[in-house]
């Protein structure tokens, strides 16, 4: 009986040599990855195109899935199941999505916190009619948009801009120590039915490419103008400010390729005071800075005074790329705006 | 001073062309209103303006005018200044008068 204690004995020490440096070491190591590839940047992304047909009265939505190896996963989702759609559309819809993958959603993922989950969604709902979902979870902090369009990128735009605002708001709630939920608002999908038809090309002629946006500074209303026309007819989009109606804000929240800052701007305002203003706005925002250190926009001085005579304060934000000496007459203002774009197309 | 036919006005900005004269107008009241009180600081911001503007919309006149308005008005040169805002005054009638010709 003595000897019998003794062996269970031994083998009980033994066994907890054995699993004590299993259990200190081994175990954490296995477990490591595991809660990495739950909380680490862990992006699924599916696309899926829906077939044209009549799905009025009926929640059951029938798609065509573009991403085949994404769908796998998903196969179970019965409320989703195969069929067919336009394989041309199909083509084109996966080329805006890739340049959205590639580029747009980039910027919103390095701004999200880094232990976030992400999932996207581009659904063709009808023809021409796509909706786009967006869920991103992580410790502390969701965000959530749901929004539609006539292509895939189209609607990616506005639930940009919706997520871009939430996790502005999530900045505020952090520095409260508060969690933050952004909520995707649901009920914007009652209007898909009466989106209209495109106005624009369709998927098939259109081709995906970057419309360079431009932002003008300019107290003359006139020049302005002119400046405005110039970039329009180079396929720009454009925005018009005054210098005296809180251009800094835009300068910091929107995403503008050039902006043409006239330098003297009447009541005393200078060029130099508005992207000092921008710059201290961005540097209260650490997804701001992340996003103009990652992509500056490009300034373009337009002033009579001579290019020594108009400098920019440094800065990590903002580029100044040219001067523009005015007067310029129209047709050589449209030669350096053709040139600054085409030197400068992604 | 430019005939109608040398303004080289480009199509694009010829719907502009109106609302940039009414403009140059307000300047000129408003430059007489300046020189009355000796002030050259708000005398040379318009005249810098339209140094910058003129021969942007094919008005060589108007520049040439706010640059040599600008120079008269650093100089606080009340006679020359007071003499470019007339000739500035009789340049805007005139591209009016000649546009609506």
């Amino acid at each position: 009986m003595e000897r019998m204690t003794s062996i269970i004995f031994f083998l009980a020490a033994a066994g907890a040599v054995i699993l004590f440096p299993l259990l200190l070491f081994v175990v954490p190591f296995l477990l490591v990855p595991v809660l990495i590839h739950r909380f680490i940047v862990f992006h699924k992304i599916k696309y899926r195109a829906l077939e044209d047909g009549d799905r009025e009265g009926s929640d059951v939505v029938t798609a065509q899935v573009i991403d085949l190896e994404s769908w796998k996963k998903y196969k179970e989702d019965q409320s989703f199941p195969m069929s067919s759609v336009d394989p041309a559309v199909a083509a084109m819809a996966r080329a805006q999505i890739n340049e959205i993958n590639a580029r747009e959603l980039q910027e919103i993922t390095d701004l999200l916190p880094s232990t976030s989950a992400t999932t996207q969604y581009f659904t063709e709902v009808d023809v021409d009619k796509w909706v786009y979902s967006f869920h991103s979870y992580g410790l502390n902090a969701e965000f959530n948009a749901v929004t539609y369009g006539h292509d895939p990128a189209e609607a990616f735009a506005m639930a940009k801009a919706i997520i871009m605002q939430q996790i502005r708001e999530w900045h505020v709630a952090r520095e409260k120590g508060e969690p933050y939920v952004g909520q995707a608002n649901e009920d914007l999908l009652k209007d898909i039915r009466a989106l209209g038809k495109s106005t624009k090309p369709s998927l098939f002629s259109r081709p995906s490419k970057h419309v360079p946006s431009v932002l003008i500074v300019e107290d003359d209303p006139e020049v302005a103008a002119a400046t405005e026309a110039v970039f329009k007819q180079l396929g720009c989009e454009t925005t018009i400010s005054n210098g005296h109606d809180g251009v800094p804000y835009k300068m910091s929240f929107q995403n503008y390729d050039f902006i043409v800052l006239d330098w003297m701007l009447g009541d005393d305002l200078v060029g130099n005071q508005l992207v000092e203003k921008s710059v201290k706005i961005i540097d209260l925002f650490n997804d701001l800075k992340a996003r103009f250190e990652h992509n500056r926009p490009k300034v373009i001085t337009y002033s009579v005074l001579d290019r020594p005579q108009v400098q920019l304060p440094t800065n990590n934000y903002f580029y100044h790329l040219d001067h523009w000496r005015k007067p310029t007459r129209y047709s050589d203002l449209a030669v350096k705006a053709s040139e600054l774009i085409s030197a400068n197309a992604n | 001073m430019q005939t109608n036919a040398s303004y080289n006005i480009p199509e694009e900005l010829k719907d502009i062309i109106p609302a940039y004269l009414e403009r140059r107008k307000e300047d000129t009241v408003q430059l007489n209103d300046l020189m009355a009180k000796n002030d050259f600081e708000g005398i040379m911001r318009i005249a810098h303006k339209l140094k910058g503007n003129g021969a942007s919309f094919g008005f060589d006149q108007i520049t040439e005018l706010g640059d040599k308005m600008n120079q008269a008005a650093k100089s606080e040169n009340s006679e020359e200044v007071r003499k470019l805002i007339k000739d500035f005054e009789s340049e805007v009638q005139q591209i009016r008068f000649n546009l609506d010709a």
